[in-house]
């Protein structure tokens, strides 16, 4: 059962976090459809794959890097396509980057 | 058919006395899939240890690659190992019980470390040949394991069959026995084989790696296997099936 409450906990505490710093962004209202989508898509991906390929490993650190990059250039590459946020690729970077501060102080 | 029937009984008894025989120098099977997989990779070491974990105990693992615990074994417990196996710089030992990791045992002093250790003061075995009745076999010269043994003369003399010398402290001469009926790599005082006093009556532990450290030693990748083993199909399908439905919706949404 732990998995499903830190997939959940992990999704909430995201979309609460990017959401918030969408408000920062102005990023449009119909937009913030759009922002928690694609965190709906990315972070259970993430969380997901972290526990099945980098926990307790050696090379965590990396696994982690490339999961969160991963992320942020889908995440631009679909606020591009199907949002009209003016900086797609920083807000990805700023909310992800906010959004992973908090997971550590989370967990 | 009667005939048949002796003669497969006279079969199986002879091979149940030769077992029996040569019990000390059987090479054991170990149960589980993984002795049967990796049986090739192993190394047969039949040595003694004692269980000596940082926290108090050592965990009995089904195999180095299944950490399902089969058993946690106290500290103090005599375990035997029958084979080591190497995986990612990290030395397993099994027997039939399960496995373990070596970093968690003590080992007991033995004949195979005192060979390790003297083996440049030992000569070979040049001397006269004569008849011990019976005599004490000794795991190593002095040590605190020994037990008596007779001569088999039609087999062979014990002189017979030691291949090298080692002269303690006290001037006494051990001959190295490679192999007697089944046993292999016992002492015999050459100079007194009958004399039990020899023996010190102690048994030297070493210290475990976990002691030293001051911590159990787990498997390096033991969070990682453990949580991959517990993450299940059902989650993965789940997620699977959320990040399906997020990007139909997001492709449906226009801009």
């Amino acid at each position: 059962m732990w998995i499903y409450k830190l997939l959940a906990i992990g999704v909430l505490s995201t979309l609460a976090t990017e959401l918030s710093v969408a408000l920062i962004f102005k990023v449009k209202k119909t937009d913030l459809y759009i922002v928690a989508l694609s965190n709906i898509l990315t972070n259970p991906l993430v969380v997901l794959l972290y526990y099945l390929f980098a926990h307790g490993m050696p090379y965590e650190i990396i696994i982690i890097a490339i999961l969160e990059i991963t992320a942020i250039i889908t995440e631009w590459i679909i606020y591009k396509k199907r949002t009209s946020i003016a900086s797609p690729a920083v807000f990805a970077v700023v909310a992800n980057a906010v959004s992973y501060g908090i997971g550590l102080m989370i967990f | 058919m009667k005939k048949i029937l002796t003669l497969i009984f006279v079969f199986v008894v002879s091979l149940s006395s030769f077992a029996t025989t040569a019990s000390a120098d059987v090479i054991p099977m170990l149960p589980g899939d993984f002795y049967m997989e990796y049986s090739k990779e192993l190394n047969y070491i039949n040595r003694d240890y004692i269980t000596d974990g940082a926290s108090g105990s050592v965990a009995v693992y089904i195999s180095p690659l299944d950490y399902s615990i089969e058993e946690t074994l106290q500290n103090g417990e005599q375990i035997n190992i029958d084979y080591t196996y190497e995986k990612d710089g990290e030395l397993w030992g099994g027997n039939s019980k399960g496995w373990v990791l070596m970093d968690n045992l003590a080992l007991i002093y033995d004949s195979t470390q005192f060979f390790s250790d003297h083996s440049d003061e030992f000569t070979e075995y040049t001397g006269e040949i004569f008849e011990i009745p019976t005599a004490l076999l000794y795991s190593y010269p002095n040590s605190g394991t020994c037990f008596e043994h007779p001569e088999y003369p039609d087999y062979l003399l014990f002189t017979q069959s030691v291949s090298y010398v080692y002269t303690d402290e006290n001037g006494n001469d051990w001959g190295l026995i490679t192999y007697y009926r089944g046993f292999r790599n016992y002492w015999i005082c050459l100079s007194n084989p009958t004399d039990g006093s020899l023996s010190s009556g102690y048994i030297e532990v070493g210290t475990s790696v976990s002691q030293q450290v001051g911590e159990d030693i787990i498997p390096i990748d033991y969070l990682q296997v453990t949580s991959q083993s517990q993450v299940g199909i059902f989650a993965i399908a789940l997620v699977l099936a959320v990040a399906i439905l997020a990007t139909i919706l997001i492709v449906k949404k226009r801009k």
